[in-house]
């Protein structure tokens, strides 16, 4: 923290170098977390909710109930599968985590295209677009889940899959920072992506092209502003205090 | 059927003692009876003794043996469990409940199933290989909504084999601290998987491992000085007390039970258990898939 001078104060450095060349994925900082494992029926049962009944049903316990039955199982026998076996105290949670993961996942079948970009801004930005593009199948119900991540209870599980999913698009972009800068530069994109997604809630242009440009432009204000937090701003958005206080007041605006 | 070993395990100590100094000829089909050892087909008979010596006094000994949370436990199991059929479902719920004694959880799961999701239509087993305490359940079953209802059923059975009941027919499998006096419980949770249809569920609540030292090391002491001595006062039946306790501690810890039933064929989920108060209790489940 010596680095940064007196608390409170703005600390400016530029983010997002060239990227480089050749290079693999890797970094000391970077964890792969675990994907989901489709072998097993919990995920086989999250999996069939989520694709076929959240984008009309929601993230509820009756889209759970729906491909339950539609696996040519018993809802009504399984309760449980998951309050027991897996002790998730409430199903819908569960299914918001699997988008979460689901859509995080799904970033890596764009290696390739994002390859071609020069920068590791214009990887962060593609990459941005295609996670924030993942939320058009459910964007219908996303403030129920949007409502259900900021609840105390449920915060500190939701969060750590946010900064998973800042991490990993960092990562693959090709960030190399090590330093403090690692942890500011997750801050920031987990900011910027939590403020795209509730501009989407609204957003009515095609092909959501306005939540699009407002990202490129949240992006691209990190990029050329630098981290402009202090300590006890980024320890706000670390707590996720700045982050509920956001979504509250855009979901209260409906 | 019962004999002679109904009335008291003080009988059986003098026969069991018998039999594990006299040595010869027994050692082929040796299984535990607490820490006694015994000959597997006597544990049957033992197991049936202690609780006909203690079905009139059952309620007291859980209270004791739980230290009063068994209930807490019964009512946690069946709400996580929640089952009942949906009102725009056709096919009403099968249940077995195994080593069903007086019904605790037979009553509770029904009454769930009724209160939740308006559930009048599935059906019960309560099975269990001692009459008394199914004599007990029948009686105080007329005092439920369920009394003279053909959807209740109490069955005399062996929960090892379970003869009377035909493979892929139950949707629920339970069982509620009966398993531990299985003498082969394998054999009970093979026999689970073979009468449950494909997408039943497997559930059991038994008394466990505590999962901390200290906390384990007080229930230890709890259980195995207090225990017997309030056994007696209560009941007048140390010995069988004495059995139910060391029963418990010769359970399989709550990995191995739960790699047992994956060996039966079911499907785990997660670790496959839930821990109640610190591993006291522990509720497992599988699916058969
Ligand atoms: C401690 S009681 C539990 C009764 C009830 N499930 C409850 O939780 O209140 C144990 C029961 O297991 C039964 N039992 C023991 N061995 C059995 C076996 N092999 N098959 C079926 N029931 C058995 C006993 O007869 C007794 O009723």
């Amino acid at each position: 923290m010596h680095f940064r001078g007196p608390i409170g104060r703005a600390c400016v450095r530029p983010v997002f170098k060239p990227a480089v060349a050749v290079r693999g994925f890797q970094s000391v900082y970077h964890v792969e977390t675990p994907t989901i494992d489709e072998s097993k029926l919990e995920n086989q049962i999250l999996g069939r909710a989520y694709t076929k009944f959240v984008p009309e049903h929601g993230f509820t316990r009756q889209s759970v109930d729906l491909a339950i039955a539609d696996l040519q199982l018993r809802p009504e026998n399984l309760g449980g599968l998951f309050g027991i076996g897996l002790q998730v105290s409430d199903v819908v949670n569960e299914l918001i985590m699997y988008h979460l993961k689901h859509t995080r996942a799904n970033l890596s079948k764009y290696h390739d295209e994002a390859g071609k970009l020069a920068t590791e801004g214009a990887k962060v930005r593609f990459y941005m677009q295609k996670r924030l593009l993942d939320n058009v199948p459910i964007i219908k119900y996303y403030h129920q889940a949007l409502g259900r991540m900021i609840l105390p209870t449920n915060l500190g599980t939701f969060l750590t899959e946010l900064h998973n999913l800042s991490d990993d698009i960092t990562y693959y972009s090709g960030d190399q920072s090590n330093d403090f800068a690692w942890y500011s530069k997750r801050f920031a994109l987990s900011g910027a992506f939590v403020q795209s997604e509730l501009f989407m809630l609204g957003d009515t242009t095609p092909d959501y092209s306005a939540t699009i440009s407002f990202m490129n432009d949240r992006v691209s204000d990190i990029d050329t502003l630098g981290y402009a937090y202090n300590s006890v701003e980024e320890w706000a958005i670390f707590n996720g205090i700045s982050l509920v206080n956001l979504i509250k007041s855009q979901l209260a605006r409906g | 059927m019962t004999g002679i070993w109904r009335t008291n395990l003080r009988h059986v100590n003098t026969i069991s003692r018998q039999f594990s100094t006299s040595g010869t000829g027994m050692k082929e089909s040796m299984t535990h009876f607490g820490f006694k050892t015994v000959p597997q087909e006597q544990k049957e008979q033992l197991v049936r003794g202690v609780f006909s010596s203690v079905a009139s006094n059952y309620d007291i000994m859980n209270d004791v043996m739980s230290m009063g949370i068994h209930r807490l436990w019964k009512k946690h199991f069946i709400e996580k469990l929640d089952c009942g059929m949906r009102p725009n479902s056709s096919e009403p719920l099968h249940f077995l409940d195994v080593a069903g004694g007086t019904g605790d959880i037979a009553f509770g799961l029904l009454d769930h199933a009724r209160l939740k999701y308006g559930d009048n239509k599935s059906t019960m087993v309560v099975a269990d290989i001692n009459p008394d305490m199914l004599k007990e359940g029948a009686k105080r079953c007329l005092s439920t909504p369920y009394a003279n209802s053909p959807r209740i059923q109490f069955l005399e059975q062996n929960g090892e084999k379970m003869d009377a009941i035909e493979d892929n027919s139950k949707d629920v499998y339970t069982i509620a601290f009966g398993i531990r006096n299985f003498t082969d419980i394998q054999a009970g949770l093979n026999t689970a998987y073979r009468v449950l249809k494909p997408g039943g569920i497997f559930a059991c609540l038994e008394f466990s491992q505590v999962d901390n030292q200290m906390l384990d090391y007080i229930y230890q002491a709890y259980s195995f000085s207090l225990l017997p001595l309030m056994g007696q006062l209560i009941a007048n039946d140390r010995d069988s007390y004495q059995y139910l306790v060391e029963s418990i501690r010769k359970f399989p810890n709550q990995e191995t039970f739960a790699s047992m039933i994956r060996e039966a064929g079911f499907y785990v989920p997660g670790k496959g258990y839930e821990n109640l108060t610190f591993g006291v209790a522990a509720i497992h489940i599988g699916v058969k898939l």
